[in-house]
């Protein structure tokens, strides 16, 4: 349940209140008309602002906050091809990540303060959107770190029983080391590779959202 | 008759409104502007509006305004 209905039933009656309080100021004379002005205007609308912010940072997080700027259609684009090579696609069609946190699950950093910096880098990248120039080639500020992989992968069967995760040339300490990238090893290395969506075939989900027989 | 106090509240509730309002719009505003909307907008006319009732309470008196008196 989100929470903005809620802030914004606070808000109304804060408000209601409020122009009440605009129009007879006289009424917080006396202890408890003090008491109401205080909870009026500072007790409310802190709260209100307290739960506007987290209900922005909740909205940002979501896959149609992150593609709704033009910049990132084809990455959004990409969640759809219908090829097993492609990481990013098929993390998003198998449920792997939540559909609707697709981006802000492997694109966060899973640390002490990281969606944080997450939320900060976002603000920038808006910013860049709008009022700036938006390059021809986006990259990641840094690279791709396994500690993002192995929040989910770590432990899971598919993950630790791999053949391909414990042969002589990618040892499975070396992986959860990152000393050997999940992404830049050779491995996993086609991720949302914008530049071939011409060149591939599109899945087409069904209404259900269910993968088509 | 309005005392200095309850001007600085009426004041203080008009930019606390409009803070409010501001928000209100910012989450009908399906935009990845309407952030910056509220951080600026919103939280800064709530604030300011916070900031003057709370700065009012410990620097202007309650008393009622009178005319001050003309010394002989």
């Amino acid at each position: 349940m989100p929470l903005w209905p809620f802030l914004v039933g606070l808000i109304g009656l804060t408000v209601v209140s409020l122009v009440y309080l605009a129009v007879r100021p006289d009424a917080t004379r006396g202890l408890a008309g003090k008491a109401y002005a205080f909870v009026l205007i500072f007790l409310a609308p802190a709260l209100a602002l307290f739960g506007g912010s987290q209900a922005h940072l909740e909205r940002s997080k979501s896959t149609e906050f992150c593609l709704s700027c033009h910049a990132m259609e084809p990455y959004g684009k990409s969640l759809f091809v219908d090829d097993k090579e492609f990481l990013a696609a098929q993390h998003y069609q198998n449920n792997r990540v939540p559909r609707d946190h697709a981006c802000y699950t492997c694109h966060t950093d899973y640390v002490m303060f990281g969606p944080v910096r997450s939320k900060l880098r976002g603000l920038r990248h808006v910013l860049v959107n709008y009022f700036g120039t938006v390059p021809d080639t986006i990259r990641l500020y840094s690279p791709f770190n396994n500690r993002e992989c192995l929040h989910c992968h770590l432990g899971s069967r598919s993950f630790e029983e791999s053949a391909g995760h414990k042969d002589e040339e990618t040892p499975m300490e070396a992986i959860k080391s990152g000393k050997v990238s999940c992404l830049e090893s050779g491995c996993h290395d086609v991720a949302h590779n914008v530049h071939e969506l011409a060149e591939v075939e599109f899945w087409k989900p069904t209404p259900s959202g269910k993968v088509p027989e | 008759m309005i005392t200095p106090i309850e001007r600085r509240i009426r004041l203080a509730s008009l930019f606390v409104i409009a803070g409010l309002l501001v928000e209100a719009v910012s989450f009908f505003w399906k935009s990845p502007l309407s952030f910056f909307l509220f951080l600026f907008g919103a939280c800064g006319l709530a604030a300011a509006g916070i900031v003057l009732f709370l700065v009012s309470l410990i620097t202007v008196g309650g008393a009622p305004t009178q005319e001050p008196r003309k010394s002989s």
